[in-house]
């Protein structure tokens, strides 16, 4: 979902001096995107808050004040409080502590099963290459939301089915960009060269075709991993992912979603969370892509 | 061209074959047994031995396998569990609802994002340019259960101007509607500006412009209609995924698709009509792939001749 811009290539013969570094030129050109570095900011802002919620919440995200029920933001609580009373900024710290962990669990699943399937499908070829991208095919053939519940129903109601279920409903994306890599870096000469020296497949595979896939798959994870967090909140603001008393960013919204005819604040500060965190994510995923991209930069 | 359309659909068949595979064996992948779960003590020994013989279980695996296919073909996943209907009847119920929110969001998404996709892309680099892209990778980021959420607290809780859930009548279907051609958008919107500024370098466009040809004419016939084929993907699938059920905002807006179906049917452990509803999305989606494929024929008629 990369948006590619192509009419004003940016020439960069001053960066591009001796002894740079591929990845630091990429580095280079992502701190030169006031985009990606907003994306970013916002992420960081978002991880360490989750890390040190302890130290920054006011009170702990299970007590409960009756005498401060469904209040709008003040002082004391500032994202207000839920219908029992409990201090909204602290449920929404705490909840970053399981969202964020989870979507990069979607995406260690995804990209660990897929790409391997994609890299096997495409070196190998043949008969393998067939069964692994039908499969895959096959896995496409359901929208993703529905294969994920589809999954959690077989696996039960919980964060750990929520995980495996988006994870494998994201797989087909990884395996298919890593076949694809794979066929191009295959038939490259240096591939040619170290076959010549005789190095087995697995050699192979991992020193020379691997590196070559890494960009695209990097671009992709960073890019699912927005989704990522969409997709598990999803499940658990349906019932079917974090279960009480945890709560996740989906789990609390689904919580201010059913008591939104008392209180607006508890519905709508666990989703500015998750927009804040998806919108860095998706930030940084355009800026990552247009780094790699040589049709930008070449001038 | 038919030759391309007939191999395009033999192509599909064992897709069709591998989804119905899978939607088989997911009940056997359940732990413990299946006729237990899903009951989930709702019944006694007796009536989960009666479940057990009435969905086939008591019989051998291969001979299920095969009950399940020929039943599949004929679009027969048996009765629910928990109404009693035909899965099949309970799904076309359902249809029309989903038909008309995805019918209604696409209209308003396409609009908006094929126009503001053009605009950005004309005014690249401008503020309007990177307003109209700002705003759009904004809209990706918004999860649509809360946007409809927020919608409904503004315009239906504090505003009283729309109903918040249910069916009845036009003003129902504002809010679900708009909420989920938001997010659409945003995506269609992303996808013409790069198609589009990625056409507008081209030398024919260049040329059409030199030759003195108007500028709307330019974007009409040179640009919009060489930028249309990643429009058109996004399009045909997103409807397909769509008509599976806007699943998580028709449960926001208690909208009775399909979507509401699905998740019901998970929370009550009905698997036939899991089974069911499952298989039906899916089928939807391959088609709605098959129809973008044979309209990238029409679109661009390179393709026809790989």
């Amino acid at each position: 979902m990369a948006t590619i811009n192509v009419s004003e290539p940016i020439v960069e013969d001053a960066v591009i001096g001796k002894g740079t570094s591929w990845r630091a030129l990429v580095i280079r050109r992502l701190f030169a995107n006031p985009g990606a570095v907003l994306g970013m900011a916002l992420l960081a802002i978002l991880i360490i808050a989750a890390i040190i919620a302890p130290l920054i919440a006011h009170y702990g995200p299970d007590s409960v004040d009756i005498l401060a029920l469904n209040q709008n933001p003040t002082g004391t609580h500032w994202f207000g409080t839920d219908y029992l009373g409990r201090d909204m900024w602290s449920r929404v710290l705490y909840g970053g502590r399981v969202s964020l962990p989870a979507g990069f669990g979607v995406i260690v699943i995804a990209m660990g099963i897929g790409a391997p399937m994609g890299l096997i499908a495409g070196y190998v070829g043949g008969i393998v290459d067939d069964l692994l991208m039908r499969l895959v095919d096959v896995l496409l053939a359901f929208p993703a939301i529905l294969l994920a519940i589809g999954i959690v129903a077989i696996l039960g109601p919980s964060l750990r089915s929520a995980v495996i279920a988006v994870g494998v409903a994201t797989i087909p994306g990884f395996a298919r960009i890593a076949r694809g890599s794979t066929l191009h870096a295959r038939e490259q000469e240096y591939v040619e060269a170290a076959r010549a020296l005789g190095h087995g497949d697995f050699h192979i595979i991992f020193r020379h075709i691997l590196p070559n896939v890494v960009d695209p798959l990097i671009v992709l994870g960073t890019l699912s991993l927005g989704s990522a967090i969409l997709a598990t909140a999803a499940l658990s603001f349906l019932g079917l992912g974090t279960q009480l008393p945890t709560s996740d960013w989906g789990t609390l919204l689904s919580l201010g979603y059913e008591h939104m005819f008392e209180s607006w604040s508890e519905v709508t500060f666990p989703g500015l969370a998750i927009v804040v965190a998806v919108l860095g994510i998706n930030l940084i995923g355009d800026g990552l892509s247009d780094a790699l991209n040589p049709r930008l930069w070449s001038g | 061209m038919t030759t391309y359309i007939v191999r395009r659909i033999l192509v599909s068949i064992p897709v069709l074959w591998g989804v119905m595979t899978l939607v088989f064996f997911s009940v056997h992948l359940i732990p413990g047994d299946p006729a237990e779960v899903m009951l989930a003590g709702r019944a006694n020994a007796h009536g989960v031995a009666e479940l057990r013989h009435a969905l086939g279980l008591d019989q051998p695996l291969p001979l299920q396998y095969w009950n399940f296919l020929i039943h599949a073909v004929r679009l027969d996943f048996g009765t629910s569990i928990i109404s009693h209907q035909p899965v099949f009847s309970e799904i076309m119920a359902r249809f029309p609802y989903t038909l008309q929110l995805t019918a209604s969001a696409m209209l308003l998404a396409t609009t908006f994002g094929v126009l503001s996709g053009v605009l950005a892309a004309t005014r690249n680099r401008t503020a309007t340019g990177t307003l109209i892209v700002g705003l759009s990778v904004l809209g990706i980021s918004v999860p649509d259960f809360w946007l409809g959420t927020m919608l409904a607290v503004i315009f239906g809780v504090t505003l009283h101007l729309l109903p918040v859930a249910g069916t009845g009548g036009i003003q129902n279907l504002v809010l679900p509607s708009v909420t989920l051609a938001v997010v659409i958008a945003a995506n269609i919107t992303r996808l013409t500006r790069a198609a589009v500024v990625d056409v507008l370098s081209m030398d024919y466009v260049r040329t059409a412009r030199a030759k003195g040809v108007r500028a709307t004419l330019v974007i009409v016939k040179h640009a919009l209609r060489n930028a249309l084929i990643p429009v058109v993907t996004i399009f045909g699938l997103t409807v397909g995924s769509l008509l599976g059920g806007a699943v998580i905002l028709e449960n926001v807006f208690a909208w009775p698709g399909l979507g509401t179906l699905a998740v019901t049917a998970v929370t009550n452990r009905d698997f036939p009509v899991v089974q069911g509803t499952t298989f039906f999305f899916a089928v939807i989606l391959i088609a709605a792939n098959l129809i973008v494929d044979i309209s990238y024929a029409f679109l661009d008629p390179r393709i026809r001749y790989r």
